[in-house]
C-alpha cells in the first residue's frame, strides 16, 4: 500500500512529519488483515515497559541490611533516615551467590519478586542513571524515554525500534494503555497504538449495518484534502481507529484485575496471545512521588506492583485467580518484564513524623524480570557516603544506555545505531533465550 | 486601557473568525452568535468576550450558592458528608455550559491545568472550589497576584506538601514546581538545584486547618535564615517571604516568554519559544506587569491568532473538556442529570477530567489529544449526548433534519466543513435504508460530526 499504514498513529508534532495524503480509505478490513500477519511475529520475544512514575525510593527498594567491605551503606541509611529507615528483620534478604558481599534486601511488599528472584528470573542493575541527572519529572521521564541524554528527546528507544523493524498490515507491533501516548513508544516515523483497554476498543452502537455504515464513515475521514496538518492527522486517527477495533474485534475482553495496573497487564496478557504481532507494552504506575507521608503511600504501590507482576505470570492476584490461568513456559520464555522509574529519591529524608518523605533523587534499580533473565544482581549497589558526612544523592554506578543497548541486541535483536559507542550489559539474558 | 489595536483588529469580521475565536476561548459559537459578529469589526467582537465584570458582586451567577453550599461544610471531616469530586466536576462543568463570561470559564480551566491541582480525597472537594475561585478571580487579572495567592492556596498546599515544608527538613516539592512548571519552565533552564533548595526554604512555615478551612504562617517552623535565589539575596520576611520568590522568579526575562508560550499553545497552536506569537503576547505580559487580561487580548487580537490563511491556520486541537461542554452548549443538554455519572467516566476515557489532572504537569496540549482511546471515547460521548437529550418534556430538544447539514454546522457553530467531511456525512446519510427512522439518521449525523476533524481541529 502506498498510503500510511493504519498503524502509524501520530501523536507529538514529530509524528506531523510522517503524514502524507491519504488514499482511498481502508474499510473494516480487520479480520482479513489479521491473518496477513507473519505467523513468525509469533515467536517473537516480548517485552512489557513499566514506569514507576513520580520518582520510585530505590532506597527503599533494594534496601542495604549491613555495612560490607568497607562501605558503610546501612550506618548512613539507618543515620539519614531516623524515620523511613526499614529495620533488617523485616527485610527480604537476597541470599544468591555473590550477595553476600552487598547485603542487601528487598522491600517487605516485594515477596513475589523475592520469590522470582530467588529462583533465577530477577536481574537487578543497580545505580542506573545517566549523566548530568535532571531532577524533573518530566525531563527526566523524557530521558529515560528516549535513552538519550546527550541530545533532544526526538523519539522513545523503543520506537526508534519500531521504526527498524517496521510494523506490518493488520500488526500491533506496540502499544501502550492510557490516554496519552508516552514518548517511549514514539519513533521518528511509526508510532505505537494506544488504548485505554480492549473493553474500550470497540464500537459501543453494535455492529448491525446501520452501525456498519457510521464506522465506515469514520474512517473516510482520513479522505480529507484539507490543507493543513493537524485536520488531516484527525483524519488519519479516525481511519487508524476504524482499523484497530478490527484487529481487536476477535480479541476477548478478560475479566481484569483488582486494580489498574493488574488490569492493564492482564489485558497485554490476552493481546499478546491474539497473534498481533505484539512485541512492546508500556504501562505506567504512578503515585511515587513521595514527598510527605511516605511510609503511607510508597508500601501500598510496591504491593500493587508485586501482586501485579505476579498475576501476570501466574494469573493470581495475591492468590485471587483472575481467570486466565499461569502464562504458558513457552510464552512466558519469550517474555520480559522491565521496571524502571525516571529517578531515585534523596538518601536523606525531610520533615518529621508521619509526614515524612523524600524529595527528587538521581540513580535507582532496574528491574528485569522473566524465566529468560539470568538473575542476580547486576553491578554494585551506589556507596551513600559515610556516617558523617552522608551523599546527597544516589550516584550512577550503570548508564542506562547499557541496559537499554543490551536489552535490544541480546533480547529483540535489533541493535540501536545510536548505541554504537555503548558497550551492553553483558550477562542480563540466557544464551537459549 | 487594554493597549493599542493591531491593523488587522480593526478589519471586518468573517464567519470563519466568529467561528475559531468562540471555538478557542468561549465554548464554541451559537448560530446566533456567528450570524451576529460576522461583518462586524473583530476587535469589538474580542472585547465583546473580554467584557467580564471584575470580582465582586458584579459577577454574581445564580451557581454560586450551589458551589457555596458545596464547600461551606462546617468543619466536620465526615466522609459521607463531605462534598465529592463528582459533584464539583458537575457543578463547574454545568457553569461552563452556562455561564455568561464563557472566556472567563475557558481561562479558568487554563489555569487549572497550569497549577495543575488534583483532589485528595485531600485536598478536599472544598479546598478545591476555594482554589477554583482563586483562578477565577485572577484569569483576568494579575499573574503575580495569581501566583501568590497560590503559593499558600491550601489545596495547593496540600497537593504539593507546602504544609509539611518546616525548617530544619525542609519539602523541596512546591519549590521545584514552582520554578519549573508554574513560573519559569526549563527552555531554557535558568534556576539551579541550589536555587529549589534555597527556596524550598523560603516557603517553609506554611500550614492549613482543614476544620476552619484557612491557611496559617507559623513563624516557628519558618526558616529565619538568608537565602540566596537567582542570584539575589532573601532576608527573612516572614510571612511575606513567598511573594519575594514571585518577585525573583517573574523578574527572570524568561518568565513572560515561559507563560506566553503556554498560552499560545493553550488557545491557538503548539508553538515554539520563538515564535512571533509568543514574542507578542511575551512583550505585552512584561510592559503590563503580568497583566492577564491585556496578554490575552493581545493574543485574540494578533496575525498570527487569526491566521488570515484560515486552512492553515486551523491548528488548535480542542481539549476534552472543551469538546464536552461546547457539544452539550449545542445540542441544548444541562450537565446536571443522571447522564453525569456516565459522562464523567467519558472524560476519564478523553483524559481530562476536571479537578482531576493526571500530574502537576498537567494535561497535554494539542496532536496528544488525538488518538484512537480519546477517538472512541469521543463516539461514545456522541451516544450520550443524543439519549441523554429532553426529547418530551418543557425543555425538549430539536435536533435539525439529517439532511440539513448547514443547519448541523450553525448549531454546532462550525462556520464551514471541509469537502470530504461533508460529503462523508451526505453520503452517510444518503447510504442509510429509507425505511429507517429519522431519529437514527440524526444520531449518524451527530456522532460523525463529533469524531470530525473540522470538529476537534479549530
Amino acid at each position: 500500500m502506498q498510503d500510511i499504514s493504519r498503524r502509524h498513529f501520530l501523536a507529538g508534532l514529530g509524528g506531523l512529519v510522517g503524514v502524507q495524503l491519504v488514499g482511498p480509505a481502508v474499510l473494516r478490513t480487520g479480520r482479513a488483515l489479521a491473518s496477513f500477519v507473519d505467523p513468525a511475529a509469533s515467536a517473537r520475544h516480548r517485552i512489557v515497559v513499566i514506569s514507576l512514575f513520580g520518582g520510585n525510593d530505590g532506597l527503599n527498594t533494594v534496601v542495604p541490611m549491613a555495612d560490607v567491605g568497607g562501605a558503610n551503606r546501612r550506618s548512613v541509611y539507618e543515620k539519614v533516615r531516623p524515620t523511613l529507615a526499614y529495620p533488617t528483620s523485616v527485610l527480604l534478604p537476597l541470599d544468591r551467590p555473590g550477595d553476600a558481599e552487598q547485603a542487601l534486601g528487598l522491600n517487605p511488599k516485594l515477596t513475589t519478586l523475592h520469590g522470582l528472584y530467588e529462583s533465577g528470573q530477577v536481574a537487578i542493575v543497580q545505580g542506573v542513571d545517566y549523566p548530568n541527572h535532571n531532577y524533573s519529572h518530566f525531563t527526566s521521564s523524557d530521558i529515560w524515554q528516549s535513552g538519550q541524554p546527550d541530545r533532544a528527546p526526538d523519539s522513545g528507544w523503543l520506537g526508534r525500534h519500531i521504526d527498524r523493524v517496521g510494523i506490518a498490515d493488520g500488526e500491533v507491533r506496540a502499544l501502550a494503555f492510557g490516554t496519552d501516548l508516552p514518548l517511549l513508544l514514539t519513533g521518528e516515523r511509526e508510532t505505537g497504538a494506544l488504548v485505554t483497554g480492549i473493553a474500550e476498543t470497540r464500537f459501543t452502537d453494535g455492529t448491525d449495518p446501520y452501525a456498519d455504515v457510521r464506522h465506515q464513515a469514520l474512517a473516510r475521514f482520513a479522505g480529507s484534502n484539507a490543507g493543513e496538518p493537524v485536520r488531516r492527522a484527525a483524519g488519519a486517527v479516525a481511519r487508524s481507529t476504524v482499523g484497530l477495533v478490527d484487529d481487536f474485534e476477535a480479541t476477548p475482553v478478560p475479566p481484569g484485575g483488582p486494580t489498574n495496573l493488574s488490569r492493564m497487564l492482564m489485558n497485554a496478557r490476552v493481546l499478546f496471545e491474539q497473534g498481533l504481532g505484539l512485541e512492546v507494552v508500556f504501562v505506567e504506575h504512578a503515585g511515587f512521588d513521595t514527598h510527605n507521608a511516605q511510609k503511607k503511600y510508597h508500601e501500598p504501590l510496591l504491593d500493587d506492583l508485586d501482586a501485579s507482576i505476579g498475576a501476570f505470570f501466574t494469573g493470581a492476584y495475591r492468590g485471587q485467580d483472575l481467570g486466565l490461568g499461569p502464562m504458558s513456559a513457552d510464552d512466558a520464555a519469550k517474555t520480559l518484564v522491565l521496571v524502571y522509574s525516571e529517578f531515585g529519591r534523596r538518601i536523606g529524608e525531610n520533615g518529621a513524623g508521619t509526614v515524612t518523605g523524600t524529595d527528587h533523587g538521581a540513580a535507582g534499580p532496574v528491574f528485569l524480570i522473566g524465566p529468560s533473565v539470568v538473575g542476580g544482581l547486576k553491578g554494585d549497589h551506589p556507596a551513600l557516603g559515610s556516617p558523617l558526612a552522608p551523599a546527597d544523592n544516589v550516584q550512577m554506578t550503570t548508564d542506562v544506555r547499557s541496559v537499554y543497548a543490551s536489552v535490544l541486541r541480546d533480547w529483540l535483536g535489533d541493535p540501536d545505531p545510536r548505541y554504537d559507542a555503548v558497550t551492553p550489559l553483558a550477562g542480563l539474558f540466557t544464551p537459549t533465550a | 486601557m487594554l493597549g493599542s489595536t493591531t491593523a488587522v483588529s480593526t478589519l471586518l469580521t468573517t464567519r470563519e473568525d466568529v467561528a475559531r475565536l468562540f471555538a478557542r476561548v468561549a465554548f464554541g459559537a451559537s448560530a446566533a452568535e456567528l450570524d451576529q459578529w460576522t461583518g462586524r469589526p473583530y476587535v469589538d467582537m474580542v472585547d465583546s468576550l473580554l467584557a467580564v465584570p471584575p470580582p465582586g458582586p458584579l459577577r454574581t451567577q445564580p451557581d454560586d450558592a450551589t458551589r457555596n453550599a458545596l464547600y461551606a461544610w462546617g468543619g466536620v471531616v465526615d466522609e459521607n458528608a463531605t462534598p465529592k469530586l463528582d459533584m464539583i466536576q458537575t457543578w463547574w462543568l454545568e457553569r461552563m455550559r452556562t455561564t455568561p463570561w464563557p472566556l472567563l470559564e475557558r481561562l479558568t480551566l487554563f489555569w487549572h491545568g497550569h497549577w495543575a491541582t488534583a483532589y485528595g480525597p485531600f485536598p478536599d472537594a472544598g479546598m478545591m472550589l476555594v482554589q477554583n475561585q482563586l483562578l477565577r478571580d485572577h484569569a483576568l487579572g494579575s499573574f503575580r497576584a495569581m501566583a501568590n495567592a497560590m503559593n499558600v492556596d491550601s489545596a495547593m498546599l496540600w497537593w504539593l506538601s507546602g504544609q509539611d515544608n518546616r525548617t530544619p527538613h525542609p519539602n523541596e516539592n512546591y519549590a521545584r514546581e514552582f520554578f519549573e512548571l508554574f513560573t519559569l519552565g526549563k527552555d531554557p533552564q535558568v534556576y539551579t538545584e541550589q536555587d529549589v533548595r534555597e527556596a524550598a526554604r523560603a516557603f517553609t512555615g506554611w500550614g492549613t486547618n482543614i476544620y476552619a478551612r484557612t491557611v496559617q504562617f507559623d513563624p516557628t517552623l519558618h526558616d529565619n535564615g538568608v537565602k540566596r535565589i537567582l542570584g539575589r539575596t532573601v532576608p527573612n520576611l516572614g510571612a511575606a517571604e513567598h511573594e519575594a520568590i514571585t518577585d525573583i522568579a517573574l523578574a527572570q526575562p524568561v518568565a513572560p516568554r515561559f507563560l506566553a508560550r503556554k498560552l499560545v499553545c493553550a488557545f491557538a497552536y503548539v508553538a515554539s519559544g520563538d515564535d512571533p506569537l509568543v514574542a507578542k503576547v511575551a512583550d505585552t505580559l512584561r510592559s503590563t506587569d503580568f497583566d492577564l487580561q491585556a496578554a490575552v487580548r493581545a493574543m485574540l487580537l494578533a496575525d498570527e491568532f487569526r491566521h488570515p490563511d484560515h486552512a492553515a491556520g486551523r491548528q488548535h486541537v480542542r481539549p476534552p473538556v472543551d469538546v464536552l461542554v461546547s457539544a452539550a452548549k449545542a445540542i441544548g443538554i444541562p450537565l446536571t442529570g443522571s447522564a453525569m455519572p456516565v459522562v464523567i467516566r467519558l472524560l476519564g476515557r478523553l483524559g481530562q477530567q476536571p479537578f482531576k489532572p493526571p500530574n502537576v504537569g498537567g494535561w497535554p496540549m494539542g496532536l496528544r489529544w488525538l488518538t484512537p482511546a480519546t477517538l472512541l471515547a469521543r463516539y461514545d460521548l456522541a451516544f450520550t449526548l443524543f439519549y441523554a437529550r429532553d426529547t418530551t418534556g418543557p425543555g425538549r430538544v430539536l435536533l435539525p433534519p439529517s439532511n440539513d447539514l448547514d443547519a448541523w454546522t450553525a448549531r454546532f457553530g462550525m462556520a464551514s466543513l471541509d469537502a470530504n467531511t461533508a460529503r462523508v456525512i451526505r453520503e452517510h446519510v444518503d447510504a442509510q435504508d429509507p425505511s429507517l427512522s429519522e431519529e437514527v439518521r440524526q444520531l449518524g449525523v451527530l456522532a460523525l460530526l463529533l469524531t470530525s476533524p473540522d470538529w476537534m481541529v479549530v
